[in-house]
């Protein structure tokens, strides 16, 4: 899968619609009405990623997305519980999660695959499979992959999620995407490989036996510990870290957005990005940039 | 390429939890929704739902227990009727496909907590991959875990791509999984929309009016290797989104055709290859005709005898994927395809004729169509012959 272009965007959830509206008419002619918040960050990143560019009505759309659309979602509930009425239509509507990625088809006039995605601490990544096995069947020819989430909103409830790992991280609205096409003609690089392990041994085994590249850039996710950090460093001979928590904050999907950071970054570079999961897997995703 | 077989499977739904009782229902016609009482601004009366029967106290007490045991139930029986050993079932990918995800939980939390103008679900969602985490925990399962939430098409999109990640080699089997549990959400939601049918489903009937909901959990095996004495595969299928509107297809049904056909050479087959069709057959008005329209430009003249199965068992929404297929592959090795009971009169407008007493069939290359809110369309090919 050859990357043609990327975007990496996130947004303080303080951040009003309004403006992230203006932000978006930059970028499109798309008239977007009613569209909620998850809907906008979807279509804000979407659009800042294929700019300009001419999108073929084939290209598939895989959102991956820890938690969807919880706004409208605690809005119908509200209308269920505490007003006593019916679900406002527009709300219900939007409740089911894969209203965003309609509305990036829509306004892109894309017609193929549709896929809306999750998996606890690695949706991006399986995201990325999915299209990664339609490229392979030649079912799709050109995708977007994007990972999308609005922060979570409180402190308790990201300990709850990531076992106490919170080390006052700064939360925020993201949405970063990949353009990806079978061609390497215009290409500013590849994603090379999508791989998950049991156990850190065995990932940083697999990276070792990678032919010798160029520089190597690593870049970890939220639940590598520092001990993998450690290790990794000290294991495998890299040129450069991608640090991108501390320095641009958190939202679940994040790995999209530290791709973005890398492809907007570097140059000539390969990168692997290691993902732990909850249940103390290895996901491991690496890039190349031309 | 390897192969998709479907091992084995396992299925709760308003018809019980086992599959020889579920098939005779359905072969004698059954349909068995109960009267809810829709009791919101200060109405009073009831809509139909398909309700699974039984353990009603453990479901108004400790939903979330019921939630999970109805879920891990289905799931160590999918694998019991597999022979999936523990080392099988390891070695295995998980994937889940749902409407409402852990909604059902959250609304009781809701109501209970009465915290009004919180954002309660904001904070204490644990995210839309819990639930399949938590089955890989329970019965250790240690590959990857994928869950869609694509509506109506949810876990119709967990079978194409569990099949296609076994025939491309990344995995060797998934256990595929489609859930959806009764919730005021969708069943007030869909009341909102004017979409639930108060007389009795009528799919492609002239005087439908809408879908009558249903819940249930059906989970399927997909494996490399098939099980002795079972020959059904997954050969393919198509995933496209008509972005005509997001609850709406065009009516021309013109993406519906394209997502068949794609289907129909995904699988290595031609359009009068197909022996029948498993319609998505919700009912509502619209719906049904854009549906029928799609499957007419597809398949011409030779329109393959067709049916909609939820009459039997109600919409159960993302779950349909899973549990239409599991039906439709049980019915077959007792040697039927199932009509649509609930059709009586001719729509003239599109002239859609359903079958209405079973077909006796036992091989055959079986079609499943599947649309959904969001522009979602899925169809998938099924075989049991040579």
């Amino acid at each position: 899968m050859y990357v043609h272009s990327t975007s990496a965007f996130i947004c303080s959830p303080a951040q009003d619609n309004g403006s992230l509206k203006e932000d978006l008419k930059k970028y499109t002619d798309y008239f977007f009405r009613r569209v909620n918040r998850f809907i906008l960050l979807s279509l804000t990143g979407v659009h800042r990623c294929v700019h300009q560019r001419k999108i073929d009505q084939s290209t598939a759309i895989y959102l991956a997305t820890e938690n969807g659309n919880l706004g409208d979602t605690e809005n119908v509930l509200h209308q269920l519980y505490k007003e006593n009425s019916f679900p406002k239509p527009f709300n219900f509507i939007n409740t089911m999660s894969n209203t965003a990625a309609f509305y990036v088809a829509q306004s892109l006039k894309t017609l193929g695959r549709n896929i809306t995605v999750s998996s606890k601490n690695a949706s991006f990544e399986r995201g990325l499979e999915l299209a990664r096995v339609d490229f392979m069947q030649s079912h799709v020819t050109e995708a977007l992959v994007g990972g999308v989430d609005e922060a979570v909103f409180s402190r308790e409830h990201f300990i709850t999620k990531y076992e106490e790992r919170y080390h006052g991280v700064r939360l925020v609205d993201g949405s970063s995407w990949l353009y990806l096409t079978a061609r390497k003609e215009g290409a500013i690089g590849e994603i090379t490989d999508i791989k998950t392990f049991h156990t850190s041994d065995d990932a940083i085994h697999w990276a070792k036996s990678l032919p010798p590249a160029d520089p190597l850039v690593l870049s970890f996710g939220i639940l590598a510990t520092a001990e993998d950090k450690d290790t990794w460093k000290r294991e495998c001979p890299h040129d450069g870290e991608l640090e991108y928590i501390d320095s641009y904050g958190f939202y679940d999907t994040m790995a999209s957005f530290a791709v973005g950071m890398f492809f907007q970054n570097f140059t000539k570079s390969s990168f692997i990005h290691v993902n732990r999961n909850i249940q103390g897997k290895y996901i491991i995703l690496a890039c190349k940039r031309y | 390429m390897e192969k998709a077989y479907i091992r084995g499977s396992a299925l709760v739904c308003s018809l019980g939890d086992d599959i020889g009782t579920i098939i005779k229902r359905i072969k004698n016609k059954e349909c068995a929704a109960a009267e809810l009482p829709i009791s919101v601004a200060s109405l009073s009366y009831t809509r139909p739902y398909y309700l699974i029967p039984g353990k009603d106290e453990e479901r108004r007490t400790d939903l979330k227990r019921y939630f999970y045991n109805l879920l891990f139930g289905t799931v160590s029986r999918a694998i019991e009727d597999s022979g999936l050993t523990a080392d099988e079932t390891a070695h295995s990918a998980l994937f889940f496909g749902s409407t409402s995800i852990d909604i059902p939980i959250f609304e009781m939390t809701y109501k209970k907590q009465a915290m009004s103008g919180s954002k309660m679900l904001s904070n204490e969602s644990p995210g839309y991959g819990k639930i399949a985490s938590m089955v890989a925990e329970k019965f250790d399962v240690r590959g990857p875990c994928y869950t869609f939430t694509t509506a109506c098409t949810s876990s119709a999109n967990c079978l194409l791509y569990a099949a296609s990640m076994i025939q491309t080699g990344h995995i060797e089997r998934a256990i595929v999984i489609g859930y959806d549990l009764f919730n005021e959400l969708g069943f007030y939601g869909f009341e909102s929309m004017k979409l639930i049918e108060p007389n009795g489903y009528k799919p492609f009937d002239k005087n439908r009016i809408g879908i009558i909901m249903g819940e249930g959990c059906g989970v399927v095996v997909l494996d490399r290797k098939p099980k002795h004495g079972r020959s059904f595969r997954l050969l393919g299928g198509s995933n496209a989104c008509d972005t005509f509107n997001v609850t709406t297809h065009n009516i021309r049904g013109d993406d519906i055709a394209h997502v068949i056909r794609d289907a129909v050479r995904n699988s290595g087959l031609s359009s009068s290859d197909i022996d029948a069709v498993k319609a998505h057959a919700t009912g509502s008005p619209v719906n049904d005709i854009t549906e029928y329209n799609g499957m007419k430009a597809a398949f011409g003249d030779a329109l393959p005898p067709f049916t909609g199965l939820k009459p039997y068992i109600g919409h159960t929404v993302g779950a349909c994927g899973t549990i239409e297929l599991i039906i439709v592959v049980e019915s077959a090795e007792r040697g039927f395809f199932p009509a649509t009971p609930g059709f009586g009169e001719i729509d003239e407008e599109i002239n859609a004729r359903p079958i209405t007493e079973h077909l006796s069939m036992n091989k055959g290359n079986y079609m499943l169509n599947f649309f959904g809110f969001g522009g979602n369309c899925t169809s998938l090919v099924i075989s049991n012959r040579e």
